[in-house]
């Protein structure tokens, strides 16, 4: 079984057709724009549609989506240290993804998991940096690894496009595991773990 | 603002504040389908912002990230504090959020004042008022904003959770969400339900 890799974006059509791989077996590409409505709070994903949310668009979608591949790479622009309106707008839907009760895991409140396996992480910023953007990024992208039981997480920053691009049509994600290594030696590799690359690009 | 945690602490919060000599006028606004220049024109000629939301994944809602980026460097020096409330229990959960607005104000020239880290935040929408068990808390915090944002001062992130044991809070949530279940007419089964089929 080959992995299948989603990759969630913010790019506009005509920058996913420049530099993002194109969609087929294997790779589903979720585009964040036109943006879909931001999450109302509700919790109905996990009491009134359990898994997904009551909103009906196609970001109602994504939940489900995740629980069908092996990794999740998110695209976005870096804003404030985080992911930008349209990228989260999609994210903040997707709690479905996991259940409502809480349990604890080394003596600290998370979230059930829904589904047997999470899907690796990779974060993938794009545009300008400042301050210490990229460190805050680390460390949102580390509490999502730790809420959505991702079994490994990557961040890297890419200031052009080009650069996201060439580091997108790396190997493809293993099953059940995270990325390989990109080529190049820019790898940003992260088995089991996390890693954080700036710079790159 | 935005969830009923937020609306009720953003009231408490006018309340305290109105308490203080030299308070001046309070005015709250819901981000709920405010746009970008509704926020610009709602800090104009205001002496603070003072933001109070839930976290949401570990960060910003995805409309306060866009109403944020608006506000541009259009106030700079303006003091900003804000209230994050989680549901779990642990408050420093909030800190990577309260990160991520450190940013924001960095980037935006307005001037860092303090934020409040609040866990077991479930309870805030159902639970007696603010100042009262077990809430009590929560609103003497409000109160040592409330000074700082009349006093255009600053200070270091606060800390709080309800007052009872963790485990009563776990188990209470979790029975909510069965309650909140039955509620909706969804079969206890069904919350766990998949859709990787």
């Amino acid at each position: 079984m080959t992995g299948r890799e989603l990759i969630l974006h913010d790019l506009g059509e005509a920058e996913a057709g420049a530099y993002l791989p194109a969609p087929g077996p294997g790779l589903t590409l979720f585009p964040a724009l036109p943006r879909v409505r931001h999450c109302l709070g509700c919790f109905g994903c996990w009491v009134r549609t359990p898994g997904r949310c009551v909103i009906n668009d196609r970001g109602a979608d994504f939940a489900p989506l995740m629980a069908r591949h092996d990794r999740l790479t998110i695209v976005s622009r870096l804003v404030f240290g985080g992911l930008s309106g349209p990228v989260k707008a999609i994210v903040d839907r997707s709690i479905g993804f996991i259940l409502p009760f809480f349990d604890d895991r080394g003596g600290r409140m998370f979230h059930r998991r829904r589904y047997p396996a999470s899907p690796g992480l990779r974060y993938f910023f794009h545009g300008p940096r400042f301050g210490s953007n990229l460190e805050t990024a680390g460390r949102l992208a580390q509490a999502n690894r730790l809420n959505f039981m991702a079994g490994s997480c990557e961040v890297a920053h890419f200031p052009d496009l080009a650069g996201l691009g060439e580091a997108l049509a790396g190997p493809r994600a293993a099953p059940g595991g995270p990325g390989g290594a990109l080529e190049g030696g820019r790898g940003l590799m992260a088995s089991g773990g996390f890693s954080i690359t700036g710079g790159l690009g | 603002m935005g969830d009923g945690a937020s609306r009720r602490i953003g009231l408490a919060l006018k309340a305290e504040i109105g308490k203080l000599p030299g308070a001046g006028e309070v005015t709250i606004v819901d981000s709920g389908g405010l746009a970008p220049e509704g926020l610009v024109g709602a800090l104009r000629g205001s002496r603070a912002f003072v933001l109070a939301m839930p976290l949401y994944v570990d960060g910003l809602p995805s409309h306060l990230i866009d109403l944020l980026e608006g506000v541009g460097g259009n106030f700079p020096g303006l003091p900003f504090y804000a209230v994050i409330n989680c549901g779990f229990w642990e408050s420093d959960k909030n800190l990577t959020c309260v990160e991520t607005l450190r940013n924001f104000c960095l980037e935006s020239g307005l001037r860092w004042g303090q934020a409040l880290a609040w866990g077991g935040g479930g309870m805030i929408p159902m639970a007696p008022p603010l100042g009262r068990w077990p809430l009590r808390g929560f609103l003497r915090e409000l109160g040592i904003l409330a000074g700082n944002v009349v006093g255009g001062a600053s200070g270091p992130e606060r800390f709080a959770v309800p007052d009872l044991p963790r485990f009563l809070y776990k188990v209470g949530a979790n029975l909510n969400w069965y309650r909140l279940a039955m509620k909706n007419g969804v079969r206890f089964g069904d919350l766990r339900r998949r859709l990787d089929g």
